[in-house]
């Protein structure tokens, strides 16, 4: 009911009489109002007290300030927050004598203790504590920022009221009217009834009480009233009666005035020199002692202060909910599948009746549903329905309203139908059949689970049927008539509900959230953060695109782009809106698992099913509530104690373990509509409870801190982010520059260590050195004693060379020169044989020499430069005695003065050896001493026509091995083996290679190759 | 003139048999000592042509002699047969009036060639050079040499200088000279190289 009342000051009185009269009878007209839901909000819901002192709706903030008998306190649209934590500020839990907004705009109040509090954005606050506003004159004062005022005239007053009207002040009291000037006030007029004024476009009006209102006239300096409307008939007052008095509500000259008579509400509007006012509702609370009234201008809703039954807010009702109007006996107004009658009354599946059009008053005579049928019925395209009843499965002819056939051909138990190119299917408990003439089964279920049902059902692409069902999803091919599960939820929950939006599938559970379904493909959708959409029920689109969802705790609407922006491009991309309590749905519940699940209405009404009865609702209507929400920082605690915010900017002490803050949430919106999150320092974004918005950080550590919050309406994604850091002092100990010294301790440490063990190492060297010592001089003495043998052997070799070897030779010579003058034969024959002895044993005298000479020796000193012709030549003659036969030939084949780069020494021994080898071997023929050029080098060999030698014999003489094996050697020769084992240490020596060629009775070569360096 | 041979040999086989190299080559007059001391006596009591001179003697280092011999008997022809290396103590025949110098070690046709020379007076030709490189006695001069014995055998400083008629000084002089020649770091250093370099002492 919208009714308009208008005046216009510019006619007569009489004829303005006349005109009231007519407007007062003749103009009532109706129109589509708002609905309003009122909740009243007293101390049961978090008021400190129902007494309110004062009102005042931040529309900058969206906050709700609301002064009461016990403090001022902050509603936000679901929770107060109070503000006097502390002895400074515990005033502001005290009563609030006054509560107003002054001029700039400022929200300010006074305390008990006459001290000003102000409202600072989200917190209300005593800025100078020496302020004070002891008398009315004080407080207006202040609202006006005056500078001075004649306090005397209020002393007398005992109500007073003060109007801002085009830049002067007016202010009642009692029943006068006064104008201020500076410092003075100029009395105006008398106001005998208490008219209660009020101010549009910058004029003052006054509205008495049994509805006439004045408007106030400058004439001649003087100020006269004058009555421009008169609502008391229209309005029906009453004046026995206090409760149909006609009152006036206004915050301020800037905003709009309320007139308030009985349980309407109206908007008191002034154009074109005429008074209207327009109804807001017309479902006010009755018999209420209203004190303060004011309105969201975005939102509509009404905020109404008591004088001692707490706060009412008034918000726009846009869902109804509507129960059956033939209530039949024992069977449930639990809502499922819907068929909209012939009157548009609603028809469910139990049989109820729904009075869904307000057109139509009498009662359908339709009664499709005569007996309780299942849940899933279907409409086909040639507008026959099909359900089933106790009678089988039903085909109902709607078009001339009649059963025209009842079939038992299939399973009457939970049957689904689909119509797929004008053939209808129905799954059900035993399988899937089609209907022909009669239904017959094209496939028939052999193992499904117990209590099988399907749901729902919905063709996904020419061949496949997507089926909702209590043991998941599945898909049934048309093709190859095979029906298999798709998808399980982990959870086992039922799938419902398959809507198509588009060509992705939004698919409603039981207990498992919503999934979506594209091409194949499926995905979870987020839940909302209080997971309501654990139990989707149904899904329908409005005009505008936007899903609407039922659940088991109210109604979401998501913008249908959104949901496949998620499917494109992930989680954060859905929006949403939440529709509860507060929007008017006062039973939340919907049921689901129905075929239609939702449907749309032919006036645009949506209709869902619900536990109570269908909710029925507009989206047209309904506004998007594109509001902001803000998030403010109202308390830090720190360790369980409440401290100043503005210590946020100290550094804590390092003591500091828990740091608490607690958060206020503006915007007036819904909890479900908030999303809040929260991120610590660079760790992931967490969800915030938006009931109890307090972010708690146990044991924060040492150092800077940030904590990033940031909150969004769910219906848009606009992040509204605050940050505050915070630092917490390190401990002395672990204050960087305490490191520096930590740093050198530890440099003091490991070098007091290193002391330390310095210490303990000289001291064990000391014994070690003392053990050293000890060992060393034992060594010595061994050394002093191993000298002594070597020098003894060495004085051995000394005196075998001086007194064995010379002395040898001589022997031989002695012995030979007296064999040849010896004429005795046996003298002579003995005598040769010493010299020959003593010439053996020279020989091997000299090699042993030579033996013990080179097996001590690693190394040979430099070359030297050798005359290899004239060496050979002094080694033939000396080893001429040798001969076995004088018949055997040495003969030097060495070019004469070849100079080789050699050992002469060691090259003297060598072929020494070898010449005295070969005639050891030899009795006939000739040795041969010959000198060869190689490409990289020379050798030089000594061959002889003896008894020559076999292979392994060879192999032997090339490798040697040891003195055992010198033992066992093979004598080939006579000989001890000696000089093959000096002739292998020199060649070893001299880094040469040996080569012996050898055939027995034929002859031997000996070669040593040597390379040039 | 007759031809005397007197051989300085305290080896009695070597004696017999440089004697029965000397009648092979028709010395008949071969007489014999074994000391320094009977070398003094023999040389002043009986005249001779050639002498046949060992260096080590029981008694001594015939090196000492060899200066005053060769000046007292200047037409004495002296061949000196050792088994010290000629390229330490060949040099000996550079410095003194010597014939020649014959190394025990050679060969028996050598030490035949050799005396046949001397006791013809005629002069030997070296048919090798005296090969030096290697030896670090073989720097030694000759008074070193005389040193260096008396060093081997254990005699002190002053013994030396006492024994030589030298001045302390000079034997320490000519003592450090000998180790800084040889290279050698110590005594027994010095004595491990005179055996190895067939330094007899």
């Amino acid at each position: 009911m919208y009714i308009k009342l208008v005046t216009n000051k510019l006619f007569s009185a009489s004829f303005r009489a006349l005109l009231i009269a007519l407007f007062l009878f003749c103009s009532l007209h109706s129109f589509t109002q708002l609905q309003y839901n009122f909740e009243r909000i007293n101390t049961e819901n978090g008021l400190p007290t129902n007494a309110i002192k004062g009102l005042q709706f931040d529309e900058k903030t969206r906050f709700l300030w609301v002064a009461t008998e016990s403090g001022i306190v902050r509603y936000n649209g679901h929770g107060f927050q109070s503000f006097g934590d502390n002895e400074n500020t515990a005033l502001l839990n005290g009563r609030i004598v006054l509560f107003g907004k002054a001029k700039d705009g400022k929200l300010f109040g006074k305390l008990m203790d006459e001290r000003v509090f102000t409202i600072k954005e989200n917190r209300a606050v005593i800025e100078d504590h020496s302020k004070k506003l002891s008398t009315e004159a004080d407080f207006l004062s202040y609202k006006y920022s005056l500078s001075g005022i004649e306090r005397d005239k209020f002393s007398m007053g005992i109500e007073t009221r003060d109007y801002f009207v085009n830049n002067s002040i007016y202010i009642k009291i009692d029943y006068k009217l006064y104008q201020y000037t500076p410092e003075k006030l100029q009395f105006r007029i008398a106001i005998p009834n208490d008219e209660t004024g009020f101010v549009i476009n910058d004029q003052l009006f006054l509205l008495r009480k049994d509805g006439v209102i004045f408007e106030t006239i400058e004439k001649n300096g003087e100020l006269n009233l004058n009555k421009i409307a008169d609502f008391g008939k229209a309005l029906a007052y009453d004046a026995k009666n206090t409760f149909t008095q006609i009152k006036v509500f206004q915050n301020s000259h800037k905003e709009p005035a309320f007139l308030l008579a009985s349980n309407k509400l109206y908007k008191i509007e002034f154009a074109n020199h005429i008074i209207q006012i327009d109804l807001i509702t017309d479902q006010f609370p009755k018999n209420e002692f209203v004190k303060y009234i004011q309105i969201d201008d975005k939102t509509h809703a009404i905020y109404i202060g008591t004088d001692n039954r707490g706060l009412i807010v008034g918000r726009p009702k846009y869902f109804n909910r509507i129960l059956p109007n033939n209530a039949i006996d024992g069977v449930s107004s639990s809502a499922y599948a819907q068929l909209v009658l012939k009157n548009g009354d609603i028809q469910i599946n139990t049989g109820q009746i729904y009075k869904a059009n307000s057109k139509f008053n009498s009662r359908s005579n339709q009664n499709v549903f005569n007996k309780p049928s299942e849940t899933t019925t279907y409409i086909t395209k040639d507008s026959f329905l099909y359900f089933t009843n106790a009678d089988g499965v039903i085909k109902y002819d709607l078009v001339n309203d009649k059963i025209v056939e009842k079939s038992i051909d299939i399973s009457p138990t939970r049957n689904a139908f689909i119509e797929i190119n004008n053939k209808l299917y129905s799954f059900n408990v035993d399988g899937i059949a089609i209907k022909n003439v009669k239904w017959d089964y094209l496939l028939k279920f052999s193992q499904m689970p117990f209590n099988f049902i399907v749901y729902g059902l919905q063709q996904v692409n020419e061949n496949e049927i997507l089926a909702a069902t209590t043991d998941g999803l599945y898909k049934y091919n048309l093709k190859k008539n095979t029906f298999t599960l798709f998808y399980k939820d982990k959870d086992n929950a039922n799938f419902r509900t398959i809507y198509n939006l588009n060509g992705y599938y939004l698919i409603g559970t039981y207990g498992g959230g919503v999934y979506m379904f594209n091409k194949d493909s499926i995905k979870k959708v987020p839940l909302d953060q209080n997971k309501y959409l654990n139990y989707t029920h149904c899904f329908l689109e409005d005009k505008k695109g936007n899903i609407w969802a039922s659940t088991n705790k109210g109604l979401f609407m998501s913008p249908g782009q959104s949901l496949i922006d998620f499917w494109n491009k992930g989680p954060g991309n859905i929006k949403f809106s939440y529709f509860g309590k507060s929007e008017g749905i006062d039973e939340l519940e919907m049921n689901g698992g129905c075929s239609p699940c939702a449907i749309k209405l032919s006036n645009g009404n949506f209709s869902f099913p619900g536990i109570d009865g269908l909710i029925h609702f507009n989206p047209d209507s309904i506004p998007a509530f594109d509001i902001q929400p803000k998030v403010y920082l109202d308390k830090l605690i720190i360790d369980n104690k409440i401290v100043d915010i503005k210590m946020l900017n100290n550094d804590f002490a390092s003591r500091v373990k828990n740091i608490e803050l607690q958060l206020g949430i503006s915007g007036m919106l819904s909890q479900e509509n908030i999303m809040l999150e929260y991120k610590y320092d660079e760790e992931p974004w967490v969800r915030v409870n938006v009931k109890s918005p307090n972010l708690k950080f146990s044991n924060p550590g040492y150092g800077a801190h940030k904590v990033t919050i940031r909150i969004r309406n769910t219906i848009n994604d606009k992040w509204e982010t605050i940050t505050y850091g915070f630092s917490i002092n390190y401990p002395w100990y672990l204050n960087p520059y305490v490191f520096i010294i930590y740093f050198f301790m530890s440099i003091g440490m490991v070098l007091l260590y290193i002391r330390f063990k310095t210490i303990i190492y000289q001291r064990r060297q000391k014994i070690l050195e003392k053990e050293v010592d000890a060992k060393t001089q034992t060594l010595n003495k061994l050394n002093e004693n191993l000298l002594k043998r070597n020098q003894a052997k060495d004085h051995v070799i000394a005196i075998m060379n001086h007194d064995i070897l010379t002395p040898l030779k001589y022997l031989h010579i002695t012995a030979k020169n007296i064999a040849e003058t010896s004429n005795e034969e046996k003298i002579k024959k003995s005598i040769n044989q010493i010299a020959k002895t003593s010439k053996d044993l020279e020989y091997l005298t000299s090699n042993m020499l030579n033996w013990v000479k080179f097996d001590n020796i690693e190394t040979l000193p430099n070359r030297q430069t050798v005359d290899l012709y004239s060496l050979t030549n002094d080694l033939v003659e000396f080893v001429k005695p040798f001969k076995q036969n004088e018949q055997v030939q040495i003969i030097n084949e060495i070019p004469d003065g070849l100079i080789i780069q050699n050992w002469a020494d060691s090259l003297r021994v060598l072929l020494y050896n070898l010449i005295v080898n070969a005639i050891n071997n030899t009795q006939t023929g000739t040795i041969k001493i010959s000198y060869s050029g190689l490409s990289n080098g020379y050798k030089i060999s000594v061959t002889d026509t003896g008894i020559g030698m076999n292979d392994s014999m060879i192999q032997y003489l090339l490798k040697g091995k040891n003195k055992d094996e010198i033992e066992q050697i093979p004598k080939y020769k006579k000989g001890n083996g000696v000089g093959f084992q000096i002739i292998r240490n020199i060649v070893i020596l001299m880094n040469a290679t040996i080569e012996i060629e050898s055939q027995e009775k034929k002859g031997t070569s000996v070669s040593i190759i040597f390379k040039n360096y | 003139m007759e031809v005397k041979v007197l051989v300085v040999e305290d080896h009695s086989i070597v004696k017999m048999g440089l004697t029965a190299i000397l009648n092979k080559l028709n010395v008949q007059k071969v007489a014999d000592v074994s000391t320094c001391a009977d070398l003094v006596i023999e040389l002043g009591t009986n005249d001779y042509t050639h002498l046949i001179l060992d260096i080590i003697l029981p008694d001594g280092n015939t090196l000492e002699y060899i200066e005053t011999i060769t000046e007292k008997y200047p037409h004495l022809s002296i061949l000196v047969h050792s088994m010290q290396p000629v390229e330490v103590y060949g040099k000996i025949s550079n410095k003194f009036k010597i014939h020649s110098y014959l190394h025990k070690g050679a060969s028996e046709s050598e030490i035949n060639y050799h005396l046949e020379l001397f006791i013809r007076n005629q002069p030997l030709v070296l048919k090798k050079k005296v090969e030096e490189e290697g030896n670090p006695f073989s720097t030694l001069a000759i008074r070193e040499l005389e040193i260096l014995h008396y060093l081997l055998n254990g005699y002190r400083t002053k013994e030396i200088a006492n024994l030589l008629g030298l001045k302390m000084n000079t034997v320490s002089t000519i003592k450090s000279n000998i180790f800084d020649k040889v290279k050698a770091d110590s005594f027994t250093h010095l004595l491990q190289l005179a055996h190895v370099h067939q330094i007899s002492y």
